[in-house]
């Protein structure tokens, strides 16, 4: 069966040295892979790559078969939806011009030619799942907590249906009850909808928890590494 | 009917403007209260020109020039015995007109230039960027002097000439903003949610990025009609039968000594209306900016 | 012996929606030789308390309580007067490394300054830069002196601006988050930094931290705010392995390493603050009846603010 996401020696420079080298992996649907890396190790940059918001230096990345940097801007802004980001920074991730209800319902607006309204009806029951009050979404953005905000995020990015998300430490900047609730949050929407999720951070525990296999940047070489292969490895870093 | 109309009018002023931030702090800020009343004054004053002037600007008499204030002429009058106060207020009209027009047009065509320029990045900026600099290299003054020469004298005229002296700044402005903002994570989650890009620019770039070119306008604003007036001075701008403050104190310059009020009443209203715009100008940055609570208010000087 | 001891502290900020009350009520001591951490969420008002200490407050709020250093009243002093304690009694290690260096100053130059005011000679200033600094574990104590904040890495400009508290020998040292925004490493490093620092004659450590993990590693005694108050506070081992409070337990059993079961609800923040227990509708073991706000009393050892215990 054809993997969802392949990723084939992957190479990014900025002029000055190498941000990774010779990354490759590939992704199931429903599959959770981790990323893990210090700061500054370029998994966010990596992240970037694998949906085509950032270009590479050299090599592929296959999203069901299809090389996302050989196409035109117009056949990868249809191929976009199918795949997500979840940021870092929960207070930029949404226009804070914006009322939430409005940013939440653009993209489908957008893409389905409907009324903000009539898609904001349709995701009343996705605004439930994530444990948000409807009428939160008339707020703009800096009226809310980053917890908050996260989950709208969440809606938004569910509400196009996409078939990979890539969390960019989505957590890193909340506290640690919340961050179990988005967690907790993000299983759940992917076991329901059978997401494929490639998972970013620097918390070795968090990757245990969440993740099924595991590739290390470390600025030697990418290798993937079963769960448990992590647990030793991460057991020997904090020696 | 008048009465639940003005209860609408009333329940949509409460629950749309006073619970904004921006409300809230105008609130806290009573210098900043006393210029934004002024500035009204001053537009109304300018708007009503021909109803508020009790002269004729134009109408000359020659027995009774260079008077002192009176009841019948409160700011006296001019070397040909023109009312000296119509003379301003509608004076106040033709700079208003000119510099109202200029920043609009200016503030469209900048900021399309530039976050055209700041969003497309690339070739595109570079050369956008080489010919605003080539612009702004230029002192506004030179270019419009420059810009004299070939052109004739007249409002459209001028109009054009402070355009193209002004529009740079503006487009420098909003391409900055536009560079800064277009890395911001929101913008990234629209590219991703599969958003062209001029959605994305007119969407959320450009409402993201205006706030500082609105400033700036209402700074420019007070300089654009220092312009004018600076030039109508040195005999560039408008005929001399168009009541404008500039030419005024030009024409007033001869006969300085034995009525200063020719030259002092246009000069006080120059100085008055470009401070106020200024003024104004920070009032509205430090009150749409979260980040100045009270501070740097006017009464700390 | 006590060397910071704050007793009945309540700030609170006069804001549009109403008075915000931030801190509530809050009592803790710490102790001379321990590093006592306060732990809190977003809008548990832990920075306030920080703040509190070191005089830093807006002008707008509204302080009462006192805060005893050394036997001292230090809250209703005036700020000239407290100026003479900040560096050489009490120091702050402020939560940005990056923003809180001078990015045009050598790093020596940033140390040697704060001896330069305490009247250390200049002959001593070198020696005691390059002492401190490899007190703080850096290998070449001397690159560092020379180089420029933008050269080193997050981890290394947090121990400068540790080594800058230090150069005063103050006896009280107030972390502000100290790992925000830091790796699992990097972490590790800070830990091992700050264990480190009672060798070099630092006598009390205030710890400001939403990080669990990191109080867990590091406290002796540590105390959980919750909406403006604190809601437990006692021995760190005993707080973090058996905790009374609902609220600590909840954070305890959120943590990645204990299976991350999610606590429901969210704070209810400051500016709406129900009446009775703050806790209660998010409390796995309610009480029947919400009306009486729980009083902080003494159980096994340590104080919890609960009515159940």
């Amino acid at each position: 069966m054809q993997p969802l996401l392949s990723v084939e020696c992957l190479s990014k420079n900025y002029g000055h040295g190498d941000i990774f080298h010779d990354v490759s992996f590939t992704v199931d649907a429903g599959e959770t892979i981790g990323l893990f890396g210090m700061s500054g190790s370029g998994k966010s940059t990596l992240g970037k790559c694998l949906i085509g918001l950032e270009r590479v230096s050299s090599g592929h990345v296959l999203f069901e078969g299809v090389d996302l940097f050989t196409l035109s801007e117009r056949k990868l802004r249809k191929l976009r939806p199918a795949m997500q980001m979840l940021f870092q920074h929960p207070e930029m991730s949404m226009d804070p011009r914006m009322r939430l209800c409005d940013s939440v319902t653009e993209p489908l607006a957008y893409h389905e030619r409907r009324k903000r309204s009539d898609v904001f009806l349709d995701l009343l029951p996705l605004i439930a799942a994530v444990g948000l009050r409807s009428d939160l979404f008339s707020c703009y953005p800096n009226q809310l907590s980053g917890g908050e905000i996260q989950r709208a995020m969440m809606v938004k990015i569910y509400s196009l249906s996409p078939k990979l998300i890539i969390a960019d430490e989505p957590t890193s900047m909340l506290d640690m009850s919340v961050q179990a609730q988005i967690f907790g949050l993000m299983k759940n929407l992917q076991k329901k909808n059978n997401t494929a999720c490639v998972f970013i951070s620097h918390d070795p525990y968090v990757m245990l928890a969440m993740c099924d296999c595991i590739g290390i940047l470390d600025g030697v070489r990418f290798r993937m590494m079963s769960a448990e292969e992590f647990a030793e490895y991460v057991a020997i870093l904090s020696v | 009917m008048i009465e639940l109309g003005i209860e609408t009018w009333i329940n949509f002023w409460k629950s749309n403007v006073c619970e904004t931030d921006w409300y809230y702090r105008l609130r806290q800020r009573p210098d900043l209260q006393i210029v934004f009343v002024l500035l009204v004054v001053v537009l109304s004053v300018s708007i009503f020109a021909p109803i508020i002037s009790p002269h004729d600007p134009a109408v000359q008499d020659l027995y009774g020039k260079n008077q002192w204030m009176s009841a019948d002429h409160w700011f006296g009058t001019d070397y040909l015995g023109r009312d000296l106060f119509s003379r301003v207020v509608c004076g106040l009209q033709t700079s208003m007109t000119i510099a109202v027009t200029t920043i609009a047009t200016t503030f469209v065509i900048g900021t399309m230039i530039g976050s055209y320029a700041g969003y497309k990045g690339g070739w595109v900026d570079n050369v956008i960027s080489r010919v605003i600099d080539v612009f702004l290299a230029f002192p506004s003054i030179i270019l419009a002097l420059a810009l004299v020469t070939f052109l004739d004298s007249g409002i459209l005229n001028m109009i054009l000439m402070l355009v193209i002296a002004q529009w740079a700044s503006f487009a420098r402005l909003m391409r900055g903003q536009v560079l800064v903002e277009k890395n911001a994570e929101y913008i990234l989650s629209a590219c991703a949610a599969g958003l062209p890009g001029w959605w994305i620019l007119i969407k959320h770039l450009i409402p993201n990025c205006i706030m500082s070119v609105v400033v700036l306008a209402t700074l420019e604003l007070g300089h654009v009609i220092l312009t004018i007036s600076t030039l109508s001075f040195l005999g560039l701008g408008l005929s001399p039968s168009i009541p404008e403050w500039g030419s005024m104190i030009n024409a007033g310059l001869d006969s300085m000594r034995t009525a200063p009020l020719n030259v002092v009443v246009p000069g006080l209203s120059i100085t008055t209306v470009a401070l106020l715009f200024n003024l104004a100008g920070e009032g509205i940055r430090d009150i749409i900016d979260p980040g100045t609570d009270a501070e740097g208010s006017l009464w700390t000087f | 012996m006590d060397i910071l001891e704050v007793s009945e502290l309540n700030v609170a900020f006069p804001t549009r929606y109403g008075l915000v009350r931030a801190s509530q009520n809050v009592n803790f001591s710490v102790k001379e030789g321990e590093i006592c951490v306060l732990v809190g969420e977003t809008g548990s008002g832990k920075t306030v308390i920080g703040q509190a200490i070191l005089h830093l407050l807006p002008q707008n709020a509204k302080i009462s309580g006192s805060i005893l250093y050394a036997g001292e009243e230090i809250l209703s002093i005036s700020d000239q007067k407290f100026s003479r304690l900040r560096g050489h009694e009490i120091s702050l290690v402020p939560q940005n490394p990056t923003d809180s260096l001078d990015p045009l100053m050598r790093c020596g130059q940033q140390i040697a300054e704060v001896l330069d005011i305490c009247g250390t000679s200049r002959e001593d200033q070198l020696s005691r830069t390059t002492s401190i600094l490899s007190d703080l574990s850096f290998s070449d104590p001397e690159l560092v002196a020379a180089s420029y904040p933008h050269m080193l890495s997050g981890g290394m400009r947090q121990r400068l601006t540790t080594g800058i508290a230090l150069a005063a020998s103050p006896r009280l040292l107030i972390a502000d988050e100290p790992t925000k925004g830091f790796d699992y490493t990097a972490r590790k490093r800070t830990v091992d930094m700050f264990l480190d620092l009672e060798r070099m004659g630092i006598d009390s450590i205030l710890m400001i931290t939403h990080d669990l993990v990191f109080a867990e590693m590091i406290a002796d005694t540590a105390g959980v705010l919750y909406s403006g108050e604190l809601v437990e506070f006692g021995p760190a081992a005993d707080v973090f392995s058996s905790p009374l409070h609902p609220y600590t337990k909840g954070l305890v059993a959120a943590l990645p390493k204990n299976g991350m079961t999610p606590m429901p609800g969210m704070s209810p923040g400051l500016a709406r603050l129900p009446n009775g227990c703050y806790f209660h509708n998010r409390c796995a073991t309610p009480c029947e009846e919400n009306s009486v706000h729980p009083v902080m009393r003494k159980v096994c050892g340590r104080f919890v603010r609960c009515n159940r215990c």
